[in-house]
């Protein structure tokens, strides 16, 4: 130090006396970059030097012989004359001596942070303080960045996406921030302390240890700094992947570790399926049903999957290469540079991603329907396009069929429709007559006819009833076709009763009747009752002559369904015909046994299976039939006639 | 024979139909005030005393019309569309015939403005309902205090 120097060089010129030390000193004092005051012990300042003058805004002769206090902002500025007092009574020095930051007052008012030391200087009775100023905003500032940037680390670490996590040389956790805790599904107390092989799976666990002890004794760094993918291990033991990057922070005499961790199951997820699906796409490629084509946008094929091969009857090699159009028929192979070109030119999609028919043309020339799908695919400036073919033939063959078959299904529905008509208008007309004429010949002319004339006339009048009947029944019968049926709550129980007491007649005394309790149905109660009414009354037909004769009706629940039948103990049926049961105009007995049309069995086929439910018999000869039909509880799928 | 007595026409075209209608409407003494045609034609003619009807009295129109809907030429519905387009026709009350209350230009005739229907065969017990149904008690009064 030049001063020092100084003072060594006066100690040598100690007989020359002050001159040459005043002006040293005054060349320090003033070439200083540090501010000098000096005051004496009253405040009064007796030296002012240049730095000060730069620091403080005043000049010297603007503070030479006022109170030093001029320099200081409030607080301090009152108390200083209380300090210097003090200073002198008790000798407790407050400031002297002691670097310590106080706070100056520049001449705008404006204040700023200075260190300040003060030296005590005694020359005869005079003591003197000296005291060396220095500005230190701008390390303040630094300081405040430092202090500031701390908070906003520990604010990252905390914020961060990626796990965070520091350990000591030794593998113990110093820190564990908010994402690892999602990340480990441990909290932070539970890890901080203890060694991170916990976060581990069994394998790495073991191993960690001996990592650290290789590093510490080799330096040589198996993680450190390197982005690699690991395993962790969560809180409820399952695994998984994440990449982590090691740093190391030297920190005193201990060595610290900063692990940042990210987890990368979703990632590994797609890594694997990009993977996989390379491979993938081929074999869907190469294995799809549908021809596979891409083109250039030039629409020269880059690509043609076998099922193109059998499609267009060309081998790849003879496609790859050329322009697509080869694989169009006459119209189109004309118009399809116009498309790409369109847009190309305008942007105007014309067949892309559109599933449209089009036609293709096979090697020998011969064109079929397909259908085509284009994609386009964007591969750096190339862009391609991605058609994706269907031999529509046969699918065209059937809809043609189908269109066919509906269109001879409607024909035969009119027409069954006009027949109907016709059977209830035509038909009826004649038998009308017929009725109506042979009423007049009884009314009328009774007395012309004798016995045998009469007993004819009953044949008449008995087959012109039964011939209503059957016109009857098979209006009823193809009405149910076309009728839509309600959806409703059915009371099953009252119908069948209802039922029963319709279907007896006044001739049908010796007949038992037990009715269970049915549950109700869900569908259209007009049909429904039909059903019963059928059942009943061939249950009580059947049985006729059997004394007595005993009908049960009851009920079963079955999963989804209910089972409702109606047993009965009459002459029963041939099980070798009960296919034949429930077919139009089928009987299983002759007219002399049983009257009938045939049509009512199939009527409740009919109607059951409209409910979505089903219909079947059992029986022995001689023993008595039951007849059984379900219904499902929910009519989730009706007929297909709905 | 074609008096201002007329106070039902009958249109049917099967002779064995009306004559059954006619028959049943005579049992009861109803049929002597009844005029038959065959198809809607000449009931329309009739109707409006036109054609070979041009001399009927005009103002006398049938108390009632029984229609069979089935008819040639013009069907029962044109009948019934046409009469109740006209004054003083469209007052008539009209009764059409049918072989099944299921049938389905029943409803197409009661749109266009029938009053009630019969199923054939005509019996008179059926006749007299339908006849009360319609507040007709004095066509059944008069022909019975004939």
């Amino acid at each position: 130090m030049r001063d020092r120097g100084g003072l060594d060089a006066g100690d040598s010129v100690e007989r020359a006396h002050h001159p040459v030390s005043d002006a040293l000193h005054r060349a320090v004092v003033e070439t200083a970059v540090d501010g000098i005051i000096v005051i004496n012990a009253a405040g009064i300042v007796q030296a002012y030097n240049a730095a000060c003058e730069t620091m403080f805004g005043y000049a010297a002769n603007e503070v030479i012989g006022r109170n030093v206090k001029l320099l200081m902002p409030e607080p301090y500025h009152g108390e200083h004359d209380g300090y210097l007092r003090n200073y002198h009574q008790t000798g407790e020095r407050k400031i002297i001596g002691i670097g310590r930051e106080v706070v100056g007052r520049r001449k705008d008012g404006s204040t700023f942070p200075m260190e300040l030391s003060v030296g005590e200087a005694v020359q005869g009775d005079e003591t003197s303080f000296v005291g060396v100023l220095r500005d230190i905003t701008q390390r303040k500032e630094s300081e405040h960045f430092i202090l500031e940037s701390e908070a906003l680390h520990r604010a990252v670490v905390e914020t961060a996406v990626d796990g965070m996590i520091v350990i000591d040389g030794m593998g113990i956790v110093q820190a564990y921030n908010a994402a690892c805790e999602t990340m480990f599904g441990y909290a932070a107390n539970e890890v901080i302390g203890r060694n991170v092989k916990l976060l581990m799976p069994a394998p790495y666990r073991a191993e960690h240890d001996s990592y650290l002890r290789n590093y510490r004794e080799t330096g040589e760094r198996k993680i450190i700094g390197i982005g690699r993918e690991v395993v962790g291990r969560r809180k409820d033991g399952s695994t998984f992947p994440m990449e982590l990057s090691v740093g190391e922070a030297g920190h005193g005499d201990g060595t610290s570790f900063v692990g940042v961790l990210r987890d990368i199951s979703q990632r590994k997820d797609s890594d694997q399926f990009i993977l996989e699906s390379g491979a993938l796409h081929r074999a869907v490629v190469e294995t799809a049903v549908d021809g596979i084509i891409v083109i250039d946008a030039l629409g020269i094929v880059q690509a043609y999957n076998p099922a193109c091969e059998r499609m267009f009857g060309y081998a790849a090699d003879e496609v790859v290469g050329q322009n697509v159009k080869l694989l169009m028929p006459e119209p189109y192979r004309a118009e399809d540079d116009g498309y790409p070109r369109s847009y190309h030119g305008n942007g105007e999609r014309k067949i892309i991603g559109i599933g449209r028919e089009v036609v293709g043309r096979r090697k020998d020339g011969s064109t079929f329907p397909m259908e085509l799908s284009v994609g386009e695919a964007a591969q750096g400036d190339e862009t391609s396009f991605v058609g994706v073919l269907r031999d529509i033939t046969q699918r065209k063959r059937f809809e043609d069929e189908m269109r066919q078959s509906n269109a001879s299904l409607l024909a035969a529905n009119s027409e069954l429709e006009g027949f109907t008509y016709s059977v209830s208008h035509d038909l009826r007309a004649p038998l009308r007559a017929i009725e109506g004429y042979v009423r007049i010949l009884r009314e009328d002319h009774a007395d012309a006819l004798d016995a045998e004339g009469q007993r004819v006339l009953n044949v008449v009048i008995k087959n012109s009833v039964k011939m209503s009947a059957l016109i009857d029944d098979l209006l009823a019968f193809s009405r149910l076709g076309k009728t839509p049926l309600s959806r409703e709550a059915v009371p099953m129980e009252a119908l069948a009763k209802h039922a029963l007491q319709e279907a007896l007649s006044p001739e049908d005394r010796d007949v038992e009747m037990h009715v269970g309790a049915l549950p109700d149905a869900f569908g259209d109660a007009a049909t429904l009752r039909q059903v019963w009414v059928n059942l009943i009354g061939n249950a009580i037909k059947y049985s006729r002559g059997r004394a007595p004769a005993v009908i049960r009706v009851s009920a079963q629940q079955r999963p989804g369904v209910v089972e409702y039948s109606v047993a009965d103990n009459g002459i029963g049926f041939d099980m070798a015909y009960k296919d034949k049961l429930f077919t139009v105009f089928e009987r299983l007995h002759k007219p002399s046994e049983f009257e009938g049309t045939g049509v009512g069995l199939a009527l409740v086929q009919r109607i059951v299976a409209r409910h979505g439910g089903q219909v079947w018999g059992e029986a022995r000869p001689g023993l008595g039939a039951t007849f059984t039909f379900s219904l499902p509880t929910k009519w989730s799928k009706p007929d297909a006639r709905e | 024979m074609l008096g201002s007595e007329v106070e039902i026409l009958l249109v049917e075209d099967s002779d064995e139909d009306a004559e059954l209608t006619a028959r049943a409407l005579r049992k009861r003494n109803l049929a002597n005030k009844l005029h038959r045609v065959e198809d809607g034609a000449e009931a329309l003619d009739f109707i409006y005393a036109r054609g070979v009807y041009a001399n009927r009295a005009s103002a006398d129109s049938p108390k009632m019309i029984l229609l069979d809907l089935k008819l040639p030429k013009v069907g029962g519905l044109d009948v019934i569309r046409d009469v109740r387009g006209h004054n003083p026709s469209k007052a008539i009350p009209i009764v059409v015939f049918t072989s099944s209350k299921e049938d389905q230009d029943l409803q197409t005739a009661y749109d266009l403005g029938a009053n009630s229907y019969i199923v054939k065969p005509v019996d008179f017990d059926q006749f007299s309902e339908t006849m009360a149904s319609l507040g007709m008690y004095w066509l059944l009064m008069n022909q019975a205090a004939d």
